[in-house]
């Protein structure tokens, strides 16, 4: 005899009694024939915990290229890749803050949900202080990224072009 | 709170003007799955979220949508700089001319305003993260098409990138949505 608990309504014993033969009666679906033979219940499975037991990254510049941080997440379309590349010293900075950024949002996102992966953690910590830095640098020598990065300016630079919208054949990155 | 900061989640730099992939690429400024629409639902939703990594995602997802906006913004602007106005009636774009000459508007491809009628807000959890996921699949396989209309790489590359934050998207909002039933929260 077999309980089970998610179909308790079954009465199996008295269907044991009944007939002697369902052990070879394919099409009797309540009967269990083996004790491996177990229905899974698939609403209480967390498949992300099977799928993604390991998460790895990508390096800081191809996951901004590829718009994905995690390796194990990446879907691509067609194979499509494409490298983001600049010249000159000011757009080459602002790439590398681009990056940092993108970084820090996709771990955000990651952490929102896996609060307690310290590993991660320790990762976007490291990223923040990292993309800090690389602002600090930019602010000195190029402009304001906020309003408020005015410290090192004796005169208000915030609305000096170019904005980001304005690239005029592609010559600013921004 | 919100503050600005001076620079793109991801860099634009169009150099060749297609009025054509202009009109097309509004379908994701202010069209039914577009980033204005994402942004406002998720800004919306966030209110009634149970638990705090409900409410730290939908504002985080949110934001981030409205960088995806002015990423938007920005292509169709670079791709109508400059254009003519013979230019403009060849590729469709005269009744947009009427009204809102080079500038932008929220609207679809065929030129629908942006409705809030293309969000859901039912200030039930379950409920709005299987519209957020469906909405974000919808996202990819619009970005999908786009991308099957256009051969210019400075287009494609900022296309796939966002096609890419919707995958992201949809994982963590599937991820919330286990998390929410595995534990009964609602």
């Amino acid at each position: 005899m077999y309980y089970d608990e998610r179909e308790n309504l079954v009465n199996y014993s008295v269907k044991d009694e009944e007939n002697n033969y369902t052990e070879y009666n394919l099409t009797n679906k309540n009967e269990k024939k083996w004790d491996n033979d177990f229905k899974i219940d698939i609403n209480n499975i967390n498949i992300n915990n099977y799928r993604h037991i390991k998460r790895t990254l990508f390096s800081d510049r191809e996951g901004f290229n590829k718009g994905n941080m995690i390796i194990e997440e990446y879907v691509p379309y067609k194979n499509y890749v494409y490298k983001v590349v600049v010249k000159g010293e000011r757009d080459e900075l602002l790439l590398k803050i681009q990056e940092l950024t993108f970084k820090v949002i996709d771990l955000n996102l990651y952490l929102d949900i896996h609060p307690n992966d310290e590993e991660m953690y320790k990762v976007f910590k490291n990223t923040v202080q990292e993309l800090k830095k690389y602002k600090d640098m930019y602010e000195k020598n190029f402009g304001p990224l906020c309003v408020t990065d005015t410290l090192y300016y004796d005169s208000y630079k915030w609305l000096k072009n170019p904005w980001p919208w304005m690239n005029e054949g592609g010559v600013n990155n921004v | 709170m919100f503050r600005y900061e001076k620079m793109l989640e991801y860099p634009i730099n169009i150099k060749k003007k297609d009025l054509k992939m202009a009109k097309l690429l509004n379908s994701q400024l202010g069209g039914p799955d577009g980033e204005l629409g994402a942004s406002l639902r998720y800004l919306c939703q966030r209110f009634t979220m149970p638990d705090e990594r409900g409410r730290a995602l939908l504002s985080d997802i949110g934001s981030e949508e409205l960088g995806h906006v002015e990423m938007i913004s920005t292509m169709v602007r670079q791709l109508v700089k400059g254009a003519s106005i013979e230019e403009l009636k060849e590729a469709g774009l005269d009744a947009y001319y009427t009204s809102h000459k080079r500038g932008i508007y929220p609207m679809d491809a065929n030129g629908v305003p942006f409705t809030t009628a293309y969000i859901a807000s039912t200030g039930d959890p379950i409920v709005d993260l299987a519209e957020d996921m469906a909405a974000e699949e919808k996202a990819r396989a619009t970005y999908e098409n786009l991308m099957d209309l256009t051969s210019d790489p400075d287009l494609l590359a900022p296309l796939s990138f966002l096609r890419q934050r919707e995958v992201v998207h949809y994982e963590r909002f599937k991820e919330l949505l286990e998390y929410y039933k595995n534990n009964k929260i609602s």
